[in-house]
C-alpha cells in the first residue's frame, strides 16, 4: 500500500446541535493514491465538504465530532488520533486547502506575502527573506504577474481570479503532499473557473501531489480527476475512474446527475431533467438507501435495507439493490457518458 | 494624505460654522433671559443698561456677526452668571480634571473591556463566558449614580483606601474613574466579543487553521485586529463624552471638571457660556473623529485614507 497517499475507513462525522445528531457522514470510504486527483460530487450538504474538511481536522469540536472509523495519512498517520498540537504540523505543511469563496477566504486587514509566508515561516522556520523570495516564486508558479508589487497588495486590491491563486499559492506554499479543493470554482465567474481548472491540472502535473477536488460541477470532474466518488446523504454512493462512471453509471442517483447537466451536443433534443425531491433529513436518515425516496425503481428492499457496495471493476462499485444478481433489469435513462469526456 | 487632512480641515470649519450658527438661533430661541426670574423687577433704565453692556440691545445679526468674529479670534465671550469671567478661562479651570478623568477611565475602560470581551469569545458558551457577560450586564445596567456613590462610600469611606472624593493627585483618579469606566468597559466587552465571534466564523480563520497556525496566532493575528474595527467607531465618540465632563461623577467625586459647568449655564440662561461650551465640545468631537479615522486606515488597509492622493 506504499503507493496509497490517504486512505478513509469507513468514517462517520456527526454534529451535535440543540435539536439532536445529525449525521453527516455516515460510513464513508476511499483511498487516495499519490499523485492522483480524486473528484468528490454531490449535491449540496451531501457530506462532502465535511469529509473534506474532516481529513484536515477543520471542522469545529465540539459541535462535529468523529463518530468512527480512521483516516490514514502518508502511510501510518492516524489523523483522527492527533491531538491538537500534532495536527497543527501537519496541517499547511503536508496538506494545503483551497476553499470555495476567495473574496472571504484571505484575511482583509494583511497583504498578500504576509499571507503566504506565515504557513512558510511556522513549518519550515526559514528566515524572513527566504519566505519571500519562496513567495514570489509561488506567486509566478500560480500565474501572477508582477509579484514583486502584489506581495505588497492587500486582497481586497485584487480580483476574485487573483485571490484563488493566491489561495493556491498559501496552499501549496509547504509542498503539500495531498491538496483539498472544496469546490474552488463555485464562486467565481466562468472563464475564470476555466483558468483556475487549467492552473489546478497544471500544477498537479508538475508538483505531484495528490489531489481531492470537491465539486458539483460534473464538467470540472471530467477535465480533472481520475477517480470520482459520488456522495449522497453522508455515504458514498458510487465510485470508479471517471470513465467508469460516465460511460457506465450504475447507481440510479449518478444517472439522475448526469442527466441534470446541459449538453452544447445536444441542442434542443435533450431537456434537463431534474431529481425530483429533496435529499433525506440527516437528523434521522431512513433505515433503508437514502435514495430510495427519490429513486424512480426503489423496491420494497431499497426501504428496508442499505444496499452494501457491488464491485463491478477494481476501481468501481456502485451501492444499489439494482446490481443484485436477484433485482430486475433496468433500461439506463441515460445514455453512455452524460456529458463528452475530455 | 496631506491632501485629505487640508480636506477633512475645511470640512471641520464648515461644520463648526454650522454648530455655532445653530447654537447661536437656539439659544436666542431659549425662553427666559440671562438676568434671571427676578428680570421683571430690575429696572427698566438698569435692565436697558445692562442690555447694552452684553450687546443684547443690537438687532440679531449684528449679534452674530460680532459673536462669530469674537470667536474666529479665540474669544467665546463672558459669561453671564460669573460676570468677570471669560468662557475661555471658566474652560481652561475644569477641562484639566475632566480631561484627565476622561482618559482614566477611558484606558481603564479598554485595558479592561477588551482583554474581556476577547475572552468571553475565546469561551464562548462556556461558563467564563457567561461570568464575563454578566459582568458586562451589570456595567450597563448599573448607572454611574449609583456605582459612585457605593464606592466613594464603601471603599473611600469605610475602607478608607482610597481618597472618597476631591481632586488632588493621581490617587484622587482611581475611583471616579472607575465608576465613570464600568458602563463604558461593559460596553466594549460586549461590542469586541459578539465581534471576535462574528470573525472567528470568517472563512479567513478558516484558512489560517489550514495553514497549521496555532490558536495564539491565530487570535492574535487574525481575529483581534479584524474584530477591533467596530470597537474603533463608538471608541472616539465615547472618549470625547467622557474627557469633556460628566456632571454626576464629577459631582459625586466633587472633581472640578467641565460637567457642572455645563449645566448651571443651562440653568441661568448663560449664552455665552451655553454656546463657548458647545463649540469647544464640538471641536474636541471632531478632532477626535479625525483621529479615529485615521487609525482605522491604519487598521484597515480597506479604507485607507486618500489613497489617490499620494
Amino acid at each position: 500500500m506504499s503507493d496509497t497517499i490517504l486512505s478513509v475507513k469507513d468514517l462517520k462525522v456527526s454534529f451535535d446541535t440543540y435539536a439532536g445528531e445529525v449525521q453527516a457522514v455516515r460510513g464513508v470510504s476511499f483511498d487516495l493514491k499519490k499523485g492522483e486527483v480524486l473528484a468528490i460530487v454531490g449535491e449540496s450538504g451531501c457530506g462532502k465538504s465535511v469529509t473534506a474538511q474532516t481529513i484536515m481536522r477543520l471542522t469545529p469540536t465540539p459541535p462535529s465530532r468523529i463518530k468512527s472509523g480512521s483516516i490514514l495519512f502518508d502511510g501510518d498517520i492516524e489523523i483522527t488520533k492527533l491531538s491538537d498540537r500534532q495536527m497543527e504540523h501537519i496541517r499547511g505543511s503536508e496538506m494545503g486547502m483551497i476553499f470555495q469563496d476567495p473574496m472571504t477566504s484571505l484575511n482583509p486587514t494583511m497583504t498578500v506575502g504576509k499571507q503566504i509566508t506565515e504557513g512558510l515561516r511556522k513549518h519550515q522556520r526559514i528566515t524572513g527573506d527566504a519566505a519571500n523570495k519562496r513567495a514570489l516564486e509561488l506567486l509566478n508558479l500560480v500565474g501572477i504577474s508582477n509579484p514583486e508589487s502584489r506581495i505588497l497588495q492587500y486582497p481586497h486590491e485584487l480580483s476574485g481570479g487573483m485571490r484563488q491563486r493566491v489561495m493556491i499559492a498559501i496552499s501549496l506554499a509547504c509542498n503539500p503532499k495531498l491538496l483539498i479543493a472544496d469546490e474552488p470554482t463555485t464562486a467565481l465567474d466562468v472563464t475564470i473557473q476555466a483558468q483556475i481548472i487549467d492552473l489546478m491540472k497544471k500544477l498537479s502535473e508538475q508538483t505531484q501531489a495528490s489531489i481531492i477536488i470537491i465539486t458539483h460541477d460534473l464538467g470540472v470532474v471530467a477535465e480533472m480527476a481520475q477517480r470520482v466518488i459520488v456522495m449522497y446523504a453522508g455515504k458514498v454512493v458510487e465510485q470508479g475512474t471517471v470513465d467508469e462512471v460516465f460511460y457506465n453509471p450504475q447507481h440510479p442517483y449518478t444517472w439522475g446527475l448526469l442527466r441534470s447537466i446541459p449538453r452544447l451536443d445536444e441542442m434542443g433534443g435533450g431537456d434537463l431533467v431534474p431529481i425530483p425531491g429533496t435529499p433525506p433529513d440527516l437528523f434521522a436518515p431512513p433505515k433503508g438507501c437514502a435514495f430510495a425516496a427519490r429513486c424512480p425503481y426503489a423496491m420494497q428492499v431499497c426501504l428496508e435495507e442499505d444496499p452494501d457496495h457491488t464491485k463491478l471493476t477494481a476501481d468501481h462499485s456502485a451501492a444499489c439493490w439494482l446490481l443484485h444478481p436477484d433485482a430486475p433489469k433496468v433500461e439506463r435513462p441515460v445514455e453512455a457518458g452524460g456529458r463528452k469526456h475530455g | 494624505m496631506l491632501k485629505y487632512t487640508l480636506r477633512r480641515f475645511v470640512y471641520m470649519l464648515i461644520t463648526l460654522w454650522l454648530i455655532i450658527s445653530f447654537t447661536f438661533v437656539l439659544m436666542k430661541n431659549l425662553p427666559g433671559d440671562p438676568f434671571g426670574e427676578m428680570s421683571n423687577k430690575i429696572p427698566k433704565d438698569v435692565k436697558a443698561v445692562l442690555m447694552r453692556e452684553y450687546g443684547l440691545d443690537k438687532p440679531l445679526w449684528q449679534q452674530y456677526t460680532h459673536y462669530i468674529g469674537n470667536v474666529v479670534q479665540g474669544d467665546l465671550g463672558v459669561s453671564f452668571q460669573f460676570p468677570n469671567r471669560k468662557v475661555t478661562s471658566v474652560i481652561k479651570q475644569g477641562f484639566p480634571a475632566s480631561l484627565e478623568l476622561g482618559i482614566f477611565s477611558t484606558c481603564l475602560a479598554v485595558l479592561i473591556g477588551l482583554p474581556l470581551g476577547i475572552f468571553a469569545s475565546l469561551k464562548h458558551g462556556k461558563w467564563q463566558d457567561y461570568t464575563a457577560m454578566f459582568i458586562a450586564v451589570l456595567g450597563v445596567s448599573i448607572p454611574s449614580f449609583v456605582l459612585g456613590p457605593i464606592l466613594s462610600y464603601y471603599v473611600g469611606v469605610k475602607l478608607g483606601w482610597l481618597p472618597a472624593g476631591l481632586w488632588k493627585g493621581p490617587q484622587y483618579m482611581i475611583l471616579p474613574g472607575f465608576a465613570l469606566s464600568f458602563g463604558t468597559l461593559a460596553i466594549l466587552a460586549r461590542l469586541m466579543r459578539t465581534s471576535m465571534l462574528d470573525v472567528l466564523n470568517q472563512d479567513y480563520i478558516k484558512t489560517a487553521r489550514a495553514k497549521g497556525l496555532n490558536k495564539l496566532s491565530i487570535v492574535w493575528k487574525h481575529t483581534i485586529r479584524n474584530a477591533i474595527l467596530p470597537v474603533i467607531t463608538i471608541l472616539g465618540p465615547i472618549f470625547v463624552n467622557t474627557i469633556t465632563g460628566t456632571l454626576v461623577v464629577e459631582k459625586i467625586f466633587s472633581v472640578p471638571g467641565l460637567g457642572d459647568q455645563f449645566v448651571s449655564s443651562v440653568y441661568s440662561n448663560d449664552y455665552t457660556m451655553i454656546s463657548g461650551l458647545t463649540i469647544f465640545y464640538a471641536v474636541v468631537l471632531m478632532i477626535v473623529i479625525f483621529f479615529t479615522d485615521i487609525i482605522y486606515g491604519l487598521v484597515d488597509p480597506r479604507i485607507r485614507l486618500g489613497k489617490g492622493s499620494r
